[in-house]
């Protein structure tokens, strides 16, 4: 299956829920979240841990097998997560597309490269480390005063983070947290549409579902 | 408006009405001009369209000598007259002179052809 550069809708969190305390989170190949809630199927959700499964903290994930007070986070491994004690969820109540958007590129960094080598060793040698978290852009046409560009630089001048939805053709989608700047700079040239660009650092983990 | 309709508009008082899209009706005499466009390029975003395009003229500049003026003066006047229009055009805003080369010389009516060329972003 390949995907296209095309009828690609980036979404970014416009609101959010009021909070969903939790009261538990398995650790399990997909962590299933105890939690008096409201949610169905296909939401979106994040989390703020204060204590505990840290890994968690920022979080965004898509929720499924919403049944009673549990849900299960779809495609998130928390097997090896701290255990579970202090969370707050939230869900992204609603979105605003950035129409804008031309393009979007988000590199795969490469592993830390750790120097183990000595002063006898006649060859380098290392470990390799977790990678960063990746860095990534967006570019787009130049949109001041557009709803999802104010929500970009919202978030820039307060250092917060917003939760991005991308759905490719209508079908497979991603989900990532992340910090973001933009609002400020654009690029014109002779005859060219103006463009402006935007940065972004995830936060935990990027998901990806197929479907 | 149409990007075609709103040339017409701009070049309405350009060698007295004489400007066709591609060809001359026949029997039509020069200084005359005609245009065709030679490209066009949608502005897209990732979702799609993004409601405008860029697209390409070229205007064929058709002059003629006469007994005080050469086919050359005719059609580098006309030629003058076209990118006058067109700059001053209100309807014609996203507008941008591109570089053009070769003029054309008929050596049996004696006819030469200036080209000028646009590029025009328009919904």
């Amino acid at each position: 299956m390949a995907y296209i550069g095309s009828n690609i809708k980036v979404e970014l969190e416009k609101t959010k829920s009021a909070a969903i305390t939790v009261t538990g989170i398995s650790k399990l190949a997909e962590g299933v979240v105890t939690a008096s809630n409201t949610l169905t199927n296909g939401d979106v959700v994040y989390f703020i841990v204060s204590a505990g499964m840290v890994e968690l903290d920022g979080q965004a994930c898509r929720v499924k097998s919403v049944s009673g007070t549990n849900f299960v986070l779809e495609g998130l491994d928390t097997t090896l997560y701290s255990t579970y004690s202090a969370v707050t969820c939230y869900k992204v109540a609603t979105w605003e597309t950035l129409a804008s958007a031309q393009s979007i590129a988000m590199p795969n960094p490469a592993a830390n490269k750790i120097d183990l080598t000595t002063l006898l060793d006649v060859v380098k040698k290392y470990t390799f480390g977790l990678a960063d978290a990746p860095d990534g852009s967006i570019t787009g046409l130049f949109a001041p005063g557009a709803a999802a560009e104010l929500l970009v630089t919202a978030a820039t001048n307060t250092n917060g983070r917003m939760v991005c939805r991308c759905t490719f053709q209508g079908v497979a989608v991603t989900v990532f947290n992340a910090y973001w700047s933009g609002g400020a700079g654009f690029d014109a040239s002779p005859n060219a549409a103006l463009t402006s660009n935007i940065s972004f650092t995830p936060v935990g983990k990027v998901i990806h579902y197929a479907s | 408006m149409s990007i075609h309709s709103d040339i017409v508009t701009a070049l309405a008082g350009v060698a007295s009405g004489k400007v066709y899209p591609d060809a001359a009706p026949e029997g039509v005499e020069p200084p005359l001009v005609l245009y065709r466009r030679l490209s066009y390029d949608p502005l897209m975003t990732l979702q799609g369209y993004a409601g405008l395009a860029q697209s390409t003229f070229l205007f064929e500049c058709w002059g003629k000598p006469t007994v005080s003026v050469t086919a050359k003066a005719s059609a580098l006047t006309l030629a003058a007259a076209v990118q006058a229009a067109i700059d001053a055009s209100t309807v014609l805003t996203s507008r941008f002179r591109v570089p053009v080369t070769g003029e054309e010389y008929d050596v049996n009516t004696m006819e030469l052809m200036e080209p000028v060329q646009y590029s025009f972003w328009h919904s």
